[in-house]
């Protein structure tokens, strides 16, 4: 099989990821941050050097701020919902994933909150422009993507987290398709709540996510429950990351979190962003030529676009060709990658469209095998 | 040297205190809080062995948070 389907979640995963997942079952099974036996403070310890790895990963100051989570949905369900009050309002990009949209829609509602959707333009200047013009009285963030998961499309973030300072407003970026294929540094990005999946661009196992939070950052919770810390206590801690950080942590995730943070820092972001963007560099240059073939994702400059590259063949829907090229033995996604408002921005609404996403797997001769496929179903 | 033992409610925070002050030449130990006070539950001790003052004045400055701390 050839997996061009990363942008989902990162398939193969790196060795030292499946091992250092595995070491949860043979070294690692205590109860973090409960047990005093050795085994658990070996868990605990795990845990804490994975927390520190992120934070430096970011640029956070402190590890404490690394929360863990489910996924970047988990992630961002909690600042969204940990920071909304009644009358929040919310301004967010038109090229946000339903992790951003439905809870915030599930506010509007439920008559708590509102939000604005603001054009993410082609140049900066209105982009920014877009999103003040979105400010009311009673708004309280800007939600931004830091690459649309189906056209690559980098929004101008730290112009936005600028402006969003301006106006005293948080700034919350989902960075599920961003971290570890671009730098992101929350301190010179103005980042406030950094929300990440794990098991994309960082390689860890599905099912692991976490958020970091800037400095003074203040959210409600949205599980509360037991932490390990001030148990005789009814009220949840204050103190992070316990506060957000309810039950048993997830082990496995995040170990295998750990060694992908290993395995990017090893390879380099950056070597990372610029073998993959010329990998869709090349898969662009050699199907663009085809009058069948209609490309979404525009230019790949190594700035402004993240390397996924989307496309529909005329007469077929995006679910039939991604069909006709699961039968060559080749894994992409079609349809509307949960993110309708990214596809009504492309009026490619009504086929969705086929996204191709590589990893640091990724090489030419599986580019070179699409681009066979492509052209033969596209004659 | 003396030693200390300093009372975190998290145990993120005195992981970290035990790298502070292990950067400072102290020698550190984090365990479970053994007799925890009726009205905190779970919690855990770092127990430090280093100047005093050096180590308050760093986890002040590393905005390490700590329940209390006694000289033992």
């Amino acid at each position: 099989m050839i997996y061009l389907d990363n942008s989902a979640t990162t398939y193969p995963k790196p060795k030292s990821v499946a091992e250092a997942a595995m070491t949860a079952f043979t070294a690692c099974g205590g109860n973090a941050g409960r047990g005093d036996y050795e085994m658990a403070i070996r868990t605990t310890e795990s845990i804490y050097n994975c927390r520190k790895k992120a934070a430096l990963f970011f640029n956070s100051p402190y590890c404490e701020n690394v929360i863990f989570t489910q996924n970047c949905t988990a992630a961002l369900n909690t600042a969204v919902k940990g920071l909304a009050r009644n009358g929040s309002h919310f301004v967010i990009s038109d090229l946000e994933h339903n992790a951003v949209l439905r809870p915030l829609y599930k506010l509007k509602e439920m008559g708590m909150c509102d939000f604005s959707v603001a054009e993410v333009a082609s140049d900066e200047r209105a982009t920014v422009n877009n999103f003040k013009k979105c400010i009311r009285k009673n708004t309280v963030a800007f939600i931004c993507t830091g690459a649309s998961n189906v056209f690559g499309i980098i929004p101008p973030y730290r112009a936005l987290s600028e402006a969003a300072h301006e106006n005293n407003l948080l700034f919350i970026m989902d960075a599920a398709q961003l971290a570890g294929v671009r730098e992101i540094d929350i301190q010179n990005d103005g980042i406030d709540i950094l929300c990440c999946a794990a098991h994309k661009g960082l390689y860890a196992p599905a099912g692991t996510g976490f958020m970091v939070l800037g400095e003074n950052v203040r959210l409600n919770t949205l599980l509360e429950g037991g932490t390990g810390s001030n148990s005789a206590s009814p009220r949840q801690p204050e103190v992070l990351p316990d506060r957000f950080e309810s039950g048993t942590p997830n082990v496995p995730g995040i170990l295998g979190l750990s060694a992908g943070f290993d395995f990017v820092n090893k390879k380099g972001v950056e070597n990372i962003f610029r073998h993959e963007t010329r990998l869709m560099r090349y898969l662009q240059k050699n199907i663009e030529s085809n009058g069948k073939v209609i490309i979404y994702t525009d230019f790949f400059d190594g700035i402004r676009r993240a390397p996924i590259l989307s496309f529909n063949i005329k007469g077929l829907h995006s679910e039939e060709t991604a069909q006709q090229l699961s039968k060559d033995g080749i894994a992409v996604r079609a349809g509307l990658h949960c993110a309708p408002l990214a596809h009504k921005k492309m009026k490619t609404e009504d086929t969705g469209a086929v996204r191709i996403s590589p990893s640091a797997f990724t090489d030419k001769n599986d580019i070179d095998f699409l681009i066979n496929s492509v052209q033969k179903i596209a004659k | 040297m003396n030693k200390m033992i300093f009372k975190f409610s998290s145990v993120t925070y005195a992981m970290r205190a035990k790298e502070v002050a292990e950067n400072l030449g102290a020698r550190a130990e984090v365990k479970k809080n053994p007799r925890p006070a009726k009205n905190e539950g779970c919690g855990y001790r770092l127990t430090v062995t280093g100047n005093p003052d050096r180590i308050v004045t760093a986890f002040d400055l590393n905005r390490i948070r700590y329940i209390s701390y006694e000289m033992v």
